[in-house]
């Protein structure tokens, strides 16, 4: 018993500097926003704050902007995410197969998850660009379109925009992600399948699909997870604009824009409890198996 | 009864060859085992039979027809890994019944043969449970009920015990045995251990670095090896080997031939079937005595046997109860391995002196080729 305290002891200690840079750079951020939300706190004069009590969310609540910026938030995340997740399936597919120049085109592939977004959301920012960008151009010469387009400024368009250059940007991660899972598939069980005189098309939703759907749901967490957050790509290609507008930008807006602390960190402390939401929807929805092959 | 034949067949993978020329009647109804030392190319054998991989050159005829083109489904051969490579995610049930889902059975048929193939390998009653759930034994039946529900022209086994411990080994073996017996179909059998082979197979075929040793019923291998890579395979503990040279032709039928320790003994070899390797029955060309650990015995003290006499100092002793192995130093620096059963209370260090009669030994020339095969022993 007493060897099992001091042993207790012992652990208790070990983790004590992992929990300290825990509680320093993650709890007490989050606990001090949850308290700001419930202040009226300005930029200028923090320490100065009043209690306010649930005030800022109510306003946040009955504020059209916010429930924009949710929207557009969640459009963003169910239009994205499932195209990067089709098209990483299809080249982690390919990056499976066994040909020359496998290796070059793994690393080719990774080149813009490599890129800093804000380097490559600046990029495809001036290649969009309505009257000196290259795309516009090139398509205007190849008669695909008669005018320039203004992929940035028009509504609907700046929305296709940002999920289009997030798509390029995050697939190679979710290739990568799941050609890892590919790779640890058994390959007995395609053999098998292949004696068993499965096609390849049944092979594929059979057994590649079940077998790699616990690497896809985790892989889909990440994304979604990273897609809901989403602020450098969208306030860099679209800054100012409340049609494509998403819930940190707005948090960013009240809070260093209009310098009202309290009202922003209350828009953050409600997109932490959207993602948290939705974590536990994805991760219940994969307990069995994320648990179950385990 | 399905015959499978192999022709010429080679396989390389990319200039490194792993098959080179096998020629090969897989007869029917019976159950043959490839056997040899690992990377010999006896799953790789198993894999081109199967369809799994293409042969290089050469064809493979499955009853008469040339099947090289041919998937695996379409040649009608079952097999079974050695990981068992059961679909982790469905159930036993799902597991055996695929291949026929697939092939387009009614409900009423799957469930039916599935039903009789899991009462035959009696895993009847872990149908509903995914193969996590399941010993390595239950994998291994469901792996080969997956095979038997098809009810292929031929199974193809690869290794199909190897993973499993020393007593679920054994009783595999026998419920094989027990299966090959009731299903009379064709067989094959990789195996790397030559037990496994003497007691499932009506045939062994004993392959080397791609290319078939030899080919015979387990006894035959067993009593007339037609090599030295041949003898100490086959046999456990493992054939001793003695060198010795010839001192002299007594007829046409009779060698004289001396052992390193002296001793000399007479063995009958058929001059006239040997005469083509003229050059390695000269006087003092070197030879290699054969004995298998049974055939040696203590030599008594009590009455004087006709035959050669080997004195040595026994140096371990592997004692099972019923019988022992007493390792046995030779004055010469050879040892032997002695098969004694009744009285094994044998001490390290003591002086034993062993018996052996001429009949018993295999007498291979300074190539390893045998010079006679053992036929006339007659069975124990």
């Amino acid at each position: 018993m007493q060897q099992h305290s001091s042993l207790s002891k012992t652990a208790w200690l070990f983790m004590t500097p992992c929990l300290l840079v825990l509680f320093v750079v993650a709890a007490w951020p989050l606990l001090r926003t949850f308290m700001l939300s419930l202040t009226n706190a300005r930029l200028e004069d923090i320490t100065h704050a009043q209690w306010i009590g649930s005030a800022n969310f109510r306003d946040l609540f009955v504020d059209a902007e916010w429930w924009g910026a949710v929207t557009n938030t969640l459009l963003f995340a169910a239009f994205s995410v499932p195209c990067e997740a089709i098209l990483g399936l299809m080249i982690a597919l390919v990056l499976h197969k066994t040909f020359k120049g496998r290796g070059l085109l793994r690393a080719a592939v990774l080149v813009p998850w490599a890129i800093p977004t804000i380097v490559s959301a600046r990029m495809w920012g001036w290649m969009l660009h309505d009257v000196y960008g290259i795309i516009n151009e090139l398509l205007v010469r190849l008669g695909a379109i008669a005018a320039p387009l203004p992929w940035t400024a028009s509504p609907t368009l700046s929305f296709v925009t940002i999920v289009l250059v997030d798509v390029w940007k995050t697939t190679p991660f979710m290739a990568l992600l799941l050609l890892a899972g590919l790779q640890a598939l058994p390959q007995d069980c395609f053999e098998a399948a292949l004696v068993d005189g499965v096609s390849r098309k049944r092979i594929f939703f059979r057994i590649t699909m079940p077998l790699l759907r616990p690497t896809l749901i985790i892989a889909l967490i990440f994304r979604t997870l990273d897609a809901l957050r989403v602020f450098d790509l969208v306030y860099i290609l679209s800054s100012g604009d409340s049609n494509t507008e998403t819930m940190s930008i707005y948090a960013r807006r009240h809070f260093v824009d209009y310098a009202n602390v309290g009202y922003g960190s209350a828009a953050a402390v409600c997109l932490f409890f959207v993602v948290a939401l939705v974590t536990v929807f994805y991760i219940n929805m994969g307990r069995r198996n994320i648990l179950g092959d385990a | 009864m399905t015959t499978i034949v192999l022709k010429d067949v080679t396989k390389s993978f990319k200039d490194h060859p792993i098959i080179n020329g096998v020629n090969l009647t897989i007869e029917g109804n019976a159950c043959t085992a490839l056997v040899g030392p690992s990377g010999c190319g006896k799953s790789t054998l198993l894999r081109l039979i199967c369809g799994l991989e293409e042969p290089t050159t050469g064809e493979i005829y499955v009853d008469g027809s040339c099947v090289n083109r041919l998937p695996p489904v379409a040649r009608g051969i079952a097999m079974v890994f050695q990981s068992y490579a059961l679909y982790p995610h469905m159930t036993v049930f799902d597991n055996m019944a695929f291949a026929l889902k697939i092939a387009g059975c009614s409900k009423t048929d799957i469930a039916r043969r599935v039903q009789h193939a899991a009462k035959t390998l009696k895993v009847d009653h872990l149908l509903d449970r995914t193969p996590k759930q399941l010993s390595g034994g239950q994998r291994q039946r469901v792996a080969i009920g997956r095979a038997i529900v098809r009810h292929p022209k031929a199974f193809l086994f690869d290794e199909p015990l190897s993973n499993l411990d020393a007593a679920l080994r054994l009783q595999m073996r026998y419920e094989l045995a027990r299966l090959k017996a009731e299903l009379n179909t064709t067989m094959v059998y990789v195996t790397h251990d030559q037990g496994e082979a003497m007691t499932l197979a009506d045939t062994i075929v004993i392959m080397r670095e791609g290319a078939i040793e030899q080919q015979g019923t387990p006894l035959e291998l067993y009593r007339s090896p037609k090599n030295l890579f041949v003898a100490s395979f086959i046999g456990s503990p493992t054939m001793n080997f003695l060198h010795a040279i010839i001192v002299a032709w007594q007829d046409d039928q009779h060698l004289n031939i001396r052992l390193r320790s002296g001793e000399t003994l007479v063995v009958q070899v058929p001059y006239e079937a040997l005469k083509w390797k003229e050059s390695l029955l000269e006087e003092g060309s070197e030879l290699t005595v054969g004995i298998r650990p049974e055939n040696l015995t203590e030599a008594s003290s009590r009455r004087k046997q006709a035959g050669t006499h080997l004195k040595g100092r026994v140096s371990l002793v592997e004692n099972l109860g019923h019988e022992a192995y007493v390792y046995v130093s030779l004055p010469v620096g050879e040892h032997v391995k002695v098969r004694l059963t009744g009285n094994c209370n044998y001490a390290i260090g003591r002086d034993i002196s062993l018996f052996l009669r001429s009949e018993d030994c295999h007498i291979f020339d300074s190539n390893g080729e045998a010079m006679r095969g053992l036929k006339e022993i007659p069975l124990c």
